[in-house]
């Protein structure tokens, strides 16, 4: 199991992915601050860019880049025979699958530390400073971006091994994230309604703040509405889950 | 190149993805349209407005159907037994081009018919709005199939469009946010040309849902999706003939 991993990992440390996808985020980082400011600058001359605005241009899309990265690393591991060739140098399934599993963990905190101190660059350049957070709140929500960050890296990487070898491990992972996306939006306008108060009642006020508080998917969504332990116990219990269903599909997958 | 366009549409409809792509947009539109949907906002309206509003799934539905549909002849070795039997890189662009709009047009059947079903009636006002979306749609596809027929690598080129998808809807959802607060004339009319450059703002525009602001003007946008059409399509031809391929 270490020898795998420790492969894995030299592998994806050393893989061009990595490099693409982090560059791309600090691009689309560094593009939404000018964006931003042209369209600041059309808008409405008093207005100004604070740090946290820079701080949540990655938030935004992040799961989207994770899971550009779990394809790219992970897919052409069953069409080039990697898969098969492990297998048959002896390592079990489980093996393969829990060491690809900890890879994207790790590829996905890499990319979230990198870009996110990227960004903190940009607040100091380019906004007026941080409006609303101190620098231990800042400390805190980038904590749990970090455990965030691996939770949904183990989530994606998953979905991509459970459906490797086919054309639907090619696009599966965006479409599951897109809709995630909108899931998201919906409970967050839901909950924190721009005009008025929350309208929800019941069970259905139970299920949202349950999401709300637990789903790491909801951690991408603005700044920390809950304690820490909350988030930390949704990340772990969606990693545990991730793993707990992704062992038993990949260990009856055919691997051609 | 009518050969390909043939062997292309015969390859399309023996695709599972397809046919399960028609059967969802022939289901979720009538369970849409006849109000069977269980989201609040999906059961107001009348028919026609909510088999219009479920139309954009088509633009995602295309963002990786495209790809993996275009970006499967290279690594299958499809499109070099084509050059081998003696057509030009040109054509085999157009066939796959022209089997794309047809799968478009397929499964705009299939999602009408769902509507239809489900209650919606045709009137000038609605036969409009479909005219207008097909049209960003096949500008759309115009642009997935680009990626897809120059990229090759079926993992990029999927990447890209699913990115592309998702830029498109970022930027719906911040030009709604942002539109009603441009001050400048000149600004806010750029602003509302790039919102509706893409089908999903041209969608977001036509829908019952829609901020006044957003809307250039039907004439507009069809003006706007000719424009991607062109360029779409033409780029990827510059060096076509003498790329290799492996």
């Amino acid at each position: 199991m270490l020898r795998v991993l420790y492969s894995d990992l030299r592998f994806l440390l050393k893989h061009i992915s990595l490099k693409i996808c982090i560059g791309a985020a600090m691009g689309y980082a560094l593009a939404f601050v000018v964006i931003l400011k042209i369209i600041m600058s059309l808008v409405n001359e008093g207005s100004f860019l604070s740090g946290e605005d820079i701080l949540s241009a990655y938030n935004d899309i992040a799961i989207f880049f994770i899971t550009a990265l779990a394809v790219m690393l992970f897919t052409p591991d069953f069409n080039n025979g990697t898969i098969r060739n492990k297998l048959v140098s002896g390592l079990r399934k489980s093996e393969i699958f829990l060491s690809s599993v900890f890879s994207g963990m790790i590829a996905s905190i890499i990319m979230t530390v990198i870009v996110t101190l990227f960004e903190a660059l940009l607040s100091i350049i380019f906004s007026e400073g941080f409006m609303t957070f101190n620098l231990a709140e800042l400390s805190d929500n980038f904590l749990m971006l970090i455990v965030t960050a691996a939770a949904v890296g183990a989530f994606v990487t998953t979905i991509v091994l459970m459906f490797g070898g086919t054309k639907i491990s090619y696009f599966a992972g965006f479409v599951v994230a897109f809709f995630l996306n909108l899931l998201g939006s919906e409970v967050a306008t839901s909950l924190y309604p721009l005009n008025g108060k929350c309208t929800l009642t019941g069970a259905k006020l139970m299920l949202y703040t349950a999401y709300d508080r637990f789903m790491p998917f909801m951690h991408f969504e603005g700044y920390p509405r809950w304690d820490f332990l909350s988030y930390l116990t949704g990340s772990i219990a969606l990693t545990a889950l991730s793993i707990g269903i992704g062992l038993i599909i990949f260990s009856k997958k055919e691997i051609k | 190149m009518f050969n390909i366009y043939k062997g292309n549409l015969i390859r399309l409809v023996k695709n599972f993805l397809f046919i399960g792509g028609c059967i969802l947009a022939f289901a979720i539109t009538f369970t849409i349209a006849s109000g069977r949907f269980p989201i609040d906002f999906l059961q107001a309206g009348t028919p026609e407005d909510r088999t219009f509003f479920a139309s954009a799934a088509m633009v995602l539905y295309f963002s990786f159907f495209t790809t993996i549909f275009v970006s499967v002849e290279y690594q299958d070795g499809i499109i070099r037994n084509r050059i081998i039997s003696g057509f030009s890189q040109i054509e085999i662009y157009v066939a796959s081009l022209f089997a794309q709009y047809s799968a478009v047009i397929i499964m705009y059947a299939a999602y009408l018919l769902g509507g239809v079903l489900g209650g919606a009636r045709f009137n000038s006002h609605f036969l409009k709005l479909l005219g207008i979306f097909l049209l960003s749609l096949l500008a759309y596809v115009t642009v997935t199939n680009a990626i897809a027929f120059r990229i090759k690598k079926v993992v990029f080129s999927t990447i890209l469009t699913m990115m592309l998808f998702n830029a498109c809807f970022n930027m719906v959802m911040f030009g709604n946010a942002i539109l009603n607060f441009m001050e400048n004339e000149t600004a806010l009319k750029i602003g509302k040309i790039i919102y509706n450059i893409h089908s999903l703002g041209q969608w977001f525009s036509m829908t019952p849902f829609s901020l006044d602001y957003t809307n250039p003007g039907y004439g507009v946008m069809i003006v706007l999706s000719c424009l991607v059409i062109i360029p779409a399509f033409s780029l990827p031809l510059i060096g076509l003939k003498k790329r290799e391929l492996n």
